[in-house]
């Protein structure tokens, strides 16, 4: 076999190789962990439910698939029937709430939270049903 | 007078001891599909429900945004190629306990119920009737259902590339609790 042909033939391989390894990587990838990721939006949890209660479109716009970082105090703690956790945020002055979804089952007493805690929590944001709504949360300690 | 004050506050009374609605935010919905290819799995743990013991009736309502995949690229296929989230953002239930027919959901137990309404997926209405348990308990109430539904009803089109790894039903799983409203 010529040398350059080789070299071709080598070249190929590798290029395949590298293909079917990143295909198979983005198939799989999981579904990111929001731990160390910038936030796109900073604000309190009435803030942002005021967003959506006064336009909805326009909010779902700005916030939905984004990741939002919330400030607000915990009112409601309910383990899911897949035992994850919801936690609820809310103020006096909302007539809605931010309930998030965490990412697994936090130790929250661990962490000192309960009822009544003011907490920050980082989600992805799903829209709006009757509360506005918040995924794969983590709880942001800095 | 002192008559109808006395009536008034024991209908009063009797309103607050029994809840006619009980309802959750944190119900759960998720659905399965298995091929030899390939498993689909997705969660929602952020469900709305109502159950109204007076009539009977059942309504849920969920955002297609709210439902979690293992890995992201399903999560972004289901979302913009097969129930378009952007366009059809909810989808929703609304349906009555059929049988036993008149069970009466403010006595404590437990019930294997039927229930039939109309299911919205994808901005798409069918009439649907499906099996499950609620169980009455004294300050709660639970449902559990099992069914499963086609894609191809709801007009959710799956590419003939793609068609082999999904399954052709999925085993959707509802699983609520609720609590009395206005506690």
């Amino acid at each position: 076999m010529k040398k350059t042909t080789r070299y071709i033939l080598i070249g190929a391989v590798t290029v395949v190789l590298i293909a079917i390894i990143a295909g198979l990587y983005l198939f799989n990838k999981k579904a990111p962990d929001l731990a160390g990721v910038k936030p796109d939006y900073v604000l309190t949890a009435s803030a942002l439910y005021n967003d959506f209660e006064t336009d909805e479109a326009t909010a779902t716009q700005k916030y939905v698939d984004k990741i939002i970082q919330v400030t607000g105090t915990i009112t409601v703690i309910e383990v899911n029937a897949d035992s994850t956790i919801n936690i609820t945020l809310g103020e006096s002055s909302m007539t809605g709430s931010v309930i998030c979804t965490m990412k697994g089952a936090p130790d929250l007493a661990g962490m000192g939270l309960a009822n009544g805690s003011e907490v920050v929590i980082k989600g992805i944001c799903s829209g709006m049903l009757m509360d506005v709504l918040l995924n794969k949360c983590v709880i942001v300690t800095e | 007078m002192k008559k109808l004050i006395v009536l008034i506050a024991l209908s009063l009374a009797s309103v607050a001891v029994l809840p006619q609605k009980y309802m959750t935010k944190n119900g759960y919905i998720g659905f399965y599909g298995h091929t030899p290819v390939e498993d689909i799995k997705a969660d929602n743990n952020q469900v709305s429900g109502i159950i109204d013991v007076a009539t009977n009736q059942i309504v849920f309502q969920v955002l297609m945004k709210s439902f979690r995949f293992d890995r992201s690229l399903m999560e972004e296929h289901f979302n913009e190629n097969y129930v378009e989230s952007d366009k059809f953002p909810k989808a929703s239930f609304k349906g009555t306990v059929t049988e036993p027919a008149g069970v009466d959901l403010n006595k404590t137990g437990a019930y294997e119920v039927t229930v039939s309404g109309d299911m919205t997926i994808h901005g798409v209405t069918k009439p649907v009737t499906v099996k499950g348990t609620i169980e009455v308990l004294a300050d709660a109430i639970k449902a559990i259902s099992k069914f499963n539904i086609l894609p191809e009803d709801y007009d959710i089109s799956i590419p003939s590339v793609v068609r082999e790894k999904i399954a052709k039903e999925m085993e959707v799983t509802v699983n609520m609790n609720y609590a009395p409203m206005g506690k």
